[in-house]
């Protein structure tokens, strides 16, 4: 009796080439994004960006008594007006030690479980903010287009703190998964460690 | 027909597709062919690997894996806190990526430390006799312990660092790299819930101290 399989002896080798990978392109997604997208994009594919906002959520979601609008409220007006700066072009690259001192000083706070004064936790969002506005200069182009990708950053950021600091809040009622943002909190802090060694270093 | 008594009869040539076979076995016809088409297949040129963002990435994500003395240094860490129970199960893997980036900040900016690579291979001792003999110090004492050997391990890998990584993202891997061996050794250690599971995890202690000894004493 003769096996079915041997009538084609082609199809195997079909699914195996289908099954080999192709060569990944680094950026060859994000290279034809402009305007809107391409801001929705920018804060997701720079890493201090995300470090940063991972860190503001979490910090946002831990604080006792839970409160995610007036941080909120600090970080869409700060966030906008660095925004703007960086596309009048005045600052082209901001202090290098910046973000990643940032992402230490709220990762700590989260790793340590820290509730801080209002105060103070407004001050650490605008700061962010306007770090990450600052550091998101559009690409150049039509005013319009400017626009719209601070646009996209804007929301993206906006949306992803909140997003974050509402699971951490959520998982913060569980003793173990509050053990768990810690865990993460220690991972930012020692990543912006890391990065800051590197850059003196530089 | 052919017969198969015939000597002077030559055996006709049989093409794959002809190759008959049992029925429960699989025709080696097809998969010849298949091979055949897989060794032709050209291999993807990987110079600069650890260049760029996601080079960077993959390069420190595999760098604190890439050394057994590390690599049961970690796990010991994760199996030891799982046997102290409670705050300190998750307390040392959040002292130890910390004070190990501290360490490995000094390895950057070229801070020397001696004897590092024996501290490293004392570590594995340390901690596995740790685990072995069941240790419950004081839940300072035991990260203070921990976080002393952290530095070591991360002077090590951060005077190792590859130049051309992107260093954002060769971090970002490396923590992540550490904190994913910690848990294994902390899943590792809840095998201590039951009471076979403990001798598991003891002996698991004894075979991380022999390492140690292996390379402290360059036997490994």
């Amino acid at each position: 009796m003769q096996h079915r399989i041997s009538r084609s002896p082609l199809l195997p080798s079909v699914f195996v080439l289908l099954a080999v990978p192709t060569g990944a392109q680094a950026h060859g997604a994000i290279k034809g994004l402009e305007g809107f997208t391409s801001g929705l994009v920018h804060p997701l594919t720079t890493p201090a960006h995300v470090l940063v906002i991972v860190a503001l959520g979490l910090l946002l979601g831990q604080q006792k008594p839970l409160d995610l609008k007036r941080p909120l409220l600090v970080l869409m007006p700060f966030l906008a007006a660095g925004l703007a700066f960086a596309a009048t072009g005045i600052i082209a690259e901001i202090y290098q030690f910046l973000l990643p001192g940032i992402a230490l000083c709220v990762a700590t706070l989260v790793a340590l479980q820290k509730t801080i004064p209002q105060m103070a936790r407004n001050a650490l969002f605008a700061l962010a903010a306007v770090a990450i506005g600052l550091d998101s200069a559009p690409e150049p182009g039509s005013a319009a287009m400017i626009v719209k990708s601070l646009l996209g950053t804007w929301i993206v950021v906006v949306f992803l703190v909140f997003d974050v600091g509402s699971y951490a809040a959520l998982a913060g009622r569980k003793e173990w998964s509050q053990i768990g943002l810690r865990v993460i909190g220690s991972w930012i802090v020692a990543i912006s460690l890391l990065v800051l060694a590197f850059e003196l270093k530089k | 027909m052919k017969s198969e008594s015939d000597p002077n009869s030559m055996p006709a040539r049989k093409t794959s597709s002809q190759i008959r076979c049992p029925a429960d076995a699989i025709p080696l016809g097809p998969w010849l062919t298949t091979v055949i088409f897989l060794l032709l297949l050209p291999a993807t040129a990987s110079a600069h690997t650890g260049t760029g963002a996601v080079g960077g990435f993959l390069s420190g994500f595999k760098h604190p894996v890439g050394g057994l003395d590390h690599v049961v240094a970690m796990v010991a860490v994760g199996l030891w806190g799982a046997f102290l129970g409670g705050r300190a199960m998750w307390l040392l893997p959040v002292v130890f990526p910390v004070v190990m980036a501290f360490g490995g900040a000094l390895g950057v900016m070229g801070v020397t430390i001696p004897y590092v690579e024996k501290a490293i291979a004392l570590s594995g001792i340390v901690l596995g006799l740790m685990v072995a003999f069941a240790a419950r110090p004081n839940l300072k004492i035991a990260a203070i312990i921990v976080g002393v050997f952290a530095i070591f391990h991360g002077h090590a890998h951060g005077t190792e660092l590859p130049t051309a990584a992107n260093p954002m993202t060769y971090a970002i891997g490396f923590v992540i790299s550490t904190g994913l061996l910690h848990l294994s050794g902390i899943a590792l250690g809840l095998l201590t819930r039951w009471p076979r599971g403990k001798i598991v995890v003891r002996s698991g202690g004894v075979a991380i101290a022999l390492v140690g000894f292996g390379f402290l004493f360059k036997l490994l």
